[in-house]
């Protein structure tokens, strides 16, 4: 009866169902379990940035753990707000307090400790964790999470660099290797190879921005420009790029991170009271730049810049487009609120105890299914059967 | 109609009389029924070949059956009434009404056996009528939902292809969705 439905109107059934309803259908028939699989990897781009929740993660204060928070903004009913925000489950314990964040696309999250690195999708509440790297022992290593639309496949980016000093001629490039989803498994790539010389990666602390295909690191350019950058690597093709930024406005070193703003590549600049400080309490303001045209250099518009007369808060990203995440750090705990730079107006969304001026991450909360078919990492580890990935 | 002070029921009945241009649609089995053009546009694709001006006298559905079709043009006609009943800012249904009106008749029209919902699902995918197609499919999805496997296969006679060994793998595998 199903097999006479075309593919769009089955999706129409599944995507009313809840998850455990459809999960169980693969159990009917194989023609049933092959639609379920086509399903999930048609869900695996939608991604939904108009969405009202926020997945919040932060540190507790006293255990120094992660903790997540998901923060559901019914714009009708500001008054419930503290019934609004749930705690999220996280599964997994780290060796030493907490795990490093890769990032997070579509709702995904990457974490890593060690050379330990884990997927977790906190919407059907699976994680996997992938086997070790080939490169070890190496000298600083950056680390990313994208989405390679052309592939429809998420894949985390390692460059590892052989030699500290990449300034200078004659420096090794980096090796750097990709964890495909789809492929479950660790490759190294050619990237070197388009590695463009005398460029460093920020060390800023912030997670490196995906979008269209590729992720994109603040950098050094040490050689002449003698500026920052955005260093872009295409999961695609597998090239890094250079991305210059408007002339002599951004120096070396500067404070910059890179985000998603209304689809678009964009900065956001920090702005210190003191030179060379790195502590968030000399923030004096914050700008948010954003690449109207990609590739275009001279397209680099400043949208705005706040001013946030306070001490200790940090910029988290976007939410639903445009709106600012504004985290506020505070003795005990920090607030969260997201700003409008059009109507200017700004919304409180909660506050959490936190671990003294910790930093928070939050990020829009898909409900995505990648993983989903992946085996469970509680089953002792043994080969997929070809048969269950029918494509 | 029982009165109620906050029930305000608007009128368009000078409005329909204007209106009453008239299309003939053909299912594939020949046969003809003849519509109000306004509810035959509640379907997206006829709306297009109405528009690109290819209506001439009938508009052939080759994809639809006269059983299907009918019911079909009996929940535009119906849909359309409604919608017709009401101004944008003014509700028609009373305030001790808390469902839609429309709901129960709705209820009552995805009464049918399961051939004939499907053909209408494929009907409502063809002929792009939103509301049509949202309705069957939500009912499919509430017959699927809080069924075991084996409930599933009776209730839409899947026949059950896994070996008894490949069964209970695959149960295994996604043992967490049974819990």
């Amino acid at each position: 009866m199903f097999e006479c439905l075309p593919f769009e109107v089955l999706l129409e059934i599944f995507h009313r169902l809840p998850l455990k309803s459809l999960i169980q259908f693969r159990c009917v028939s194989k023609s049933c379990n092959s639609l379920i699989t086509a399903f999930i990897d048609s869900s695996l781009t939608r991604s939904h940035s108009d969405s009202n929740k926020l997945i919040v993660r932060y540190l507790d204060v006293k255990t120094h753990v992660e903790r997540y928070k998901l923060i559901h903004e019914d714009s009708d009913n500001n008054d419930s707000l503290s019934e609004q925000i749930q705690d999220l489950e996280f599964p997994l314990r780290s060796r030493c307090d907490y795990f490093q964040l890769v990032g997070s696309v579509n709702g995904l999250f990457c974490l890593y400790e060690e050379n330990r690195f884990i997927l977790w999708n906190p919407y059907i509440r699976k994680y996997i964790t992938l086997p070790n790297p080939s490169v070890t022992g190496l000298f600083p290593c950056y680390l990313a999470l994208g989405f390679d639309s052309r592939n429809n496949d998420y894949k985390v980016v390692r460059i590892a660099y052989q030699l500290v000093k990449i300034r200078s001629l004659g420096a090794k490039p980096p090796l750097v290797e990709v964890y495909s989803v789809r492929e479950g498994s660790w490759r190294i790539t050619s990237g070197g190879d388009s590695y463009p010389p005398k460029i460093t990666i920020s060390n800023w602390p912030h997670q490196a921005a995906s979008l269209n295909g590729a992720v994109y690191f603040p950098a050094n350019d040490w050689g002449e420009a003698q500026s920052s950058v955005v260093l872009s690597f295409d999961l695609g093709d597998e090239v890094f790029r250079v991305i210059s930024l408007p002339n002599g406005k951004f120096k070396l070193d500067a404070r910059i991170g890179t985000s998603v703003f209304k689809g678009l590549l964009s900065l956001i600049c920090y702005e210190h009271r003191h030179m060379g400080e790195y502590y968030m309490c000399s923030v004096k303001s914050c700008s948010v730049w954003v690449m109207k045209e990609y590739g275009v250099v001279d397209s680099w518009t400043k949208q705005f810049t706040i001013d946030l007369d306070m001490q200790y808060w940090k910029v988290l990203g976007f939410w639903k487009n445009d709106h600012m995440l504004v985290q506020k750090m505070q003795l005990h705990g920090s607030m969260l609120f997201s700003y409008d730079p059009e109507s200017q107006q700004v919304n409180n969304l909660g506050f959490y105890r936190s671990t003294c001026y910790s930093y928070s991450y939050a990020d829009n909360y898909v409900e995505n299914l990648v993983l989903l078919d992946k085996p469970n990492d509680v089953i002792s580890k043994k080969k997929v059967s070809n048969k269950r990935k029918c494509r | 109609m029982a009165s109620s002070s906050t029930s305000v029921v608007v009128s368009n009945k000078e409005k329909e009389n204007k209106n009453t241009k008239k299309v003939t649609l053909k299912s594939s089995d020949g046969e003809s029924f003849e519509v109000d053009e306004s509810v035959a546009m509640e379907s997206q694709t006829i709306k297009h070949i109405i528009e690109d001006g290819c209506a001439n006298n009938e508009i052939p559905l080759p994809n639809v059956t006269s059983g299907i079709l009918s019911r079909v043009i009996e929940y535009c006609k119906k849909h359309k009434e409604a919608a017709g009943e009401s101004e944008p800012s003014v509700t028609s249904y009373t305030s001790n009404s808390t469902t839609n009106p429309l709901t129960e008749w709705d209820t009552e029209f995805v009464k049918v056996d399961q051939n004939t919902l499907f053909d209408l699902i494929l009907a409502a995918n063809y002929l792009d009528i939103k509301g049509l197609l949202d309705l069957t499919c939500k009912t499919v999805a509430d017959m699927m939902k809080g069924k075991t496997p084996q409930e599933i296969r009776e209730t839409f006679h899947i026949k059950n292809d896994y070996t008894p060994e490949e069964e209970a793998e695959v149960r295994k595998e996604n043992q967490w969705a049974f819990e």
